[in-house]
């Protein structure tokens, strides 16, 4: 099977390429049926690296160590679970999940489009086909997932422990399904670029084509700070690592992207803008992925780290320099349909929400690339610190939750002072009042009460959005308010989603206020029996037991923890070492509520059973999960498919709309 | 390699051959090309057209929330409406089945027009609104008074 999945990367290889040239001349001279095979190819391409996929899967579960990548990721220990995600744990095998990934993607946008954006088309299949080939280039000759060792070793040395765990078993393809996604709204706007069809059409087909892969790296970042919290047993969710970052990057951008591409659909502006925005979100991607693969930063989680970094510097350059010359090239049709009117206005509001996006965006980079950038420059690696991104970053991202509440209740064209008094009255009166309480109940850290105060409001008038739009759907239909909140997210799933969306976003920053703000951390020295309060907690270390299993030896110490005299929970942090792998890993301890999160650490241990402990109170973690599930739901509500609701145009005698305009 | 894995590797390489290069033999599909052109040229209307009337949905909305101005409304409504009419002129040029439509409008006007003169001639009229009714009919046009004896 080893050699049928080596022949099919091989066969894609070559399908790629065919249909890159295959459909490149067939529009230089107008053959469709060239065109058509190009498709298939594509179609093709899918197929045979699902097959190099089964292939791999295959040879590690039946154990076949002759190869040499099912050796280094999985043993004769581990359970069918983690066998599937050994898949995906080292670098061969989680290159061949981003091609898949990707090729799965191109199939299904070859496959909706057979009779949609056929002028596009002929340069979406190429484009994809690029960035296939780059992936099958590496896989075919530099990274072999199926080269083979001379002798086949007796037993692999199995997955690495960190990441034998559930949400590491999801997380990176959830990761890579954002990532690669961006590949598709790039090739869409190629297309229109270098077919010239640049009217909203192109943006209108790749809308939904955006959100997707942009809920998938939301879930994909959010399962990564998750992982990082409840695995790599530092008390955090963050550290601003080049890793992370590369994940948060083209984030960012398509965030930026996912709004002001509204104005560009409703206004006919920032088409040059919004152009840039998915070339940049598809650059950072790949840019996150040599950052990932390539080891030219050493990150505290960068699995697989080789010299990969040419391949994808190379061909960075070369989709860059085609996509910016197109964009050049098609500037003259590029200009907007209409000007901004005033600066206090929705569009405007739109442009500062792009600004700050990008600002941050631009900061990250800069703080990630800055060792290698030092290095350079003075010839010492200097990394930047999280206090740096901190520093820039809580500002703008603050700025950018009081755009989020803002910007909804502003008029497009121009707000009037009335428009502002109207809307803006009860949120700001909320979140005073919600700050006075805050303050009165002992809350004095100044930036915890701001970004509480801006969450407020921005929840307010999200409230206030919902109650409005249901009374105004109620005076107009009848019926019950519950019938008016349904038809008024149905009527428009896009907006309201998005307001569900931003409800997330407020929970989220009200977790990493929490958690920042209030965090306690102690370290602790205990002998048995002994006890000792951190927080409103009381814990009493009781014993420390130890435990032989086939794959690690584990030390665990049994934690009473009270509150108030009161019994809460016992808790059991642990340390384990695994043998194959000659590595210790820290099992944490948790305690979660809505309030805060009790984490406990294993540190150390003495043979008389003193043990070190590091115990954090986090406050109101468990609202960044939660902010997260919300965003989830959002997202869903406004990429539902609608159908089958006739639209109508309000009373003044426009015709009868048929189904709504969601053709994504 | 053994014999089932270079099967498996030449029954690939072959399907993957016939697969793409089918389109290339089979021929006949320029016509398909240009039905597709003239396709997207309506499509792309059709989404401007639809673009516009979820502006004007949402302008409306925001009108009746109270994030817009009535005068601004009125003004920006009055551009709308223009340029969806602007769009619907075009649609109606781009269909190749807009010529049919007015022809069917038009037969349906003058079948109407006959309906009406036959009412004129004839004596009978509605018992429920007084209207004149063509010969023999079964409802009343107007009022939908049943004009059938009842059993």
């Amino acid at each position: 099977m080893n050699d049928v999945g080596g022949a099919a990367l091989q066969f894609a290889f070559v399908a790629a390429l065919y249909a890159i040239g295959t459909a490149l001349i067939g529009v230089r001279t107008g053959r469709q049926e060239m065109i058509r095979s190009a498709e298939r190819a594509t179609l093709g391409v899918f197929a045979l690296v699902s097959v190099a996929m089964l292939a791999l899967l295959f040879a590690i579960l039946t154990h076949d160590f002759r190869v040499q990548y099912v050796a280094s990721v999985s043993n004769l220990s581990m359970p069918v679970f983690y066998l599937i995600a050994s898949l995906w744990g080292g670098q061969e095998g989680s290159m061949l999940l981003w091609l898949w990934v990707l090729t799965l993607y191109g199939a299904i946008a070859v496959a909706q489009n057979l009779h949609r954006n056929r002028e596009l088309m002929p340069y979406v299949v190429p484009t994809l086909m690029a960035t296939s080939i780059l992936f099958l280039a590496i896989l075919i000759f530099a990274e072999n997932p199926f080269h083979e060792l001379p002798q086949a070793p007796l037993d692999g040395q199995g997955l690495n422990p960190l990441l034998q765990n559930p949400l590491m078993v999801i997380h990176p393809p959830t990761l890579y399904l954002g990532f690669v996604g961006f590949a598709v709204p790039f090739s869409f706007a190629i297309g229109a670029l270098a077919s010239g069809r640049l009217d909203s059409q192109w943006v209108r087909s790749i809308r939904r084509w955006t959100l997707i892969p942009w809920l998938f790296l939301t879930v994909g970042i959010l399962l990564g700070g998750q992982w990082a919290y409840v695995e790599l047993g530092w008390g955090g969710y963050w550290a601003w690592d080049p890793v992370e970052n590369a994940s948060l990057l083209p984030w960012l951008t398509a965030t930026a992207f996912l709004h002001s591409v509204m104005i560009q659909e409703k206004k006919g502006m920032l088409k040059v803008w919004n152009m840039s925005l998915v070339i940049l979100t598809y650059g950072l991607s790949i840019f996150g992925t040599f950052l990932t693969r390539s080891g030219v930063i050493s990150s505290v989680h960068a699995f697989a780290e080789s010299s990969l970094g040419v391949y994808f510097l190379i061909y960075l350059a070369i989709a860059l320099t085609i996509a910016v010359a197109l964009l050049v090239w098609r500037l003259p049709q590029l200009r907007s349909d209409h000007r901004l009117e005033s600066v206090l206005s929705r569009e405007s509001s739109f442009l500062f929400n792009n600004l700050f996006f990008v600002g941050i965006m631009f900061s990250v980079l800069w703080g990630t690339l800055f060792p290698i950038i030092s290095e350079a420059v003075r010839g010492v690696k200097i990394s930047v610190a999280a206090p740096f991104f901190n520093q820039v970053n809580v500002p703008l991202g603050l700025a950018l939750l009081l755009l989020s509440g803002v910007c909804p209740l502003i008029a497009w064209r121009k707000g009037s002072v009335r428009n502002f008094q109207r809307n803006f009255l009860n949120p700001l009166v909320v979140s005073l009042l919600g700050v006075a309480v805050l303050y009165g109940s002992g809350i004095r850290h100044v930036v915890a009460l701001i970004s509480l105060s801006i969450c407020l409001f921005t929840f307010s008038t999200i409230v206030l959005e919902f109650y409005r739009g249901t009374r105004a759907r109620r005076a107009s239909t009848g019926g019950t308010t519950w019938q008016a909140f349904l038809s008024l997210m149905t009527r428009n799933r896009r907006r309201y989603g998005g307001y569900i969306i931003h409800f997330g976003v407020v929970l989220i920053f009200v977790g990493i206020t929490g958690s920042s703000a209030y965090k306690i951390e102690r370290d602790i020295v205990l002998d048995p029996m002994e006890q000792t309060t951190v927080g409103d907690f009381t814990l009493r270390y009781e014993t420390l037991e130890s435990d032989l299993q086939p794959t690690h030896e584990s030390v665990r110490a049994k934690v009473e923890v009270s509150r108030n005299g009161r019994y809460v929970t016992t808790l059991f942090p642990e340390r384990r070492f695994y043998f194959a792998q000659n590595q210790p890993t820290t099992e944490v301890a948790l305690r979660t509520s809505l309030l805060e999160d009790l984490y406990i650490i294993l540190a150390g241990f003495e043979p008389s059973s003193t043990a070190t402990f590091k115990v954090f109170v986090n406050p109101l973690v468990v609202w960044l999960w939660l902010g997260g599930l919300v965003m989830i739901v959002g997202t869903l509500i406004a990429i539902w498919p609608e159908r089958g609701q006739p639209a109508r145009i309000g009373a003044r005698g426009t015709p009868t709309v048929g189904a709504a305009a969601e053709q994504g | 390699m053994n014999t089932a894995d270079i099967v498996v590797i030449v029954v690939m390489a072959i399907g993957l051959v016939v697969w793409i290069g089918e389109p290339l033999i089979r021929r006949g599909r320029m016509r398909e090309a240009a039905a597709d052109a003239q396709g997207d040229a309506i499509q792309r209307l059709t989404l401007q057209k639809e673009t516009l009337y979820t502006a004007i949905r949402d302008l409306d909305f925001d009108h009746q929330t109270g994030k817009v101005d009535t005068e601004d409304h009125a003004d920006l409504r009055r551009q709308m409406e223009a340029e969806a009419a602007d769009i619907l002129r075009q649609l109606d040029l781009a269909d190749p089945l807009a010529d049919l439509d007015l022809v069917v409008e038009q037969e349906i006007l003058a079948y109407r027009q006959k309906e009406d003169t036959a009412a004129l001639a004839s004596e009978d009229t509605c018992p429920a609104c007084g209207t004149g009714l063509a010969a023999d009919p079964t409802y009343c046009p107007i009022c939908g008074q049943s004009l059938k004896p009842t059993v």
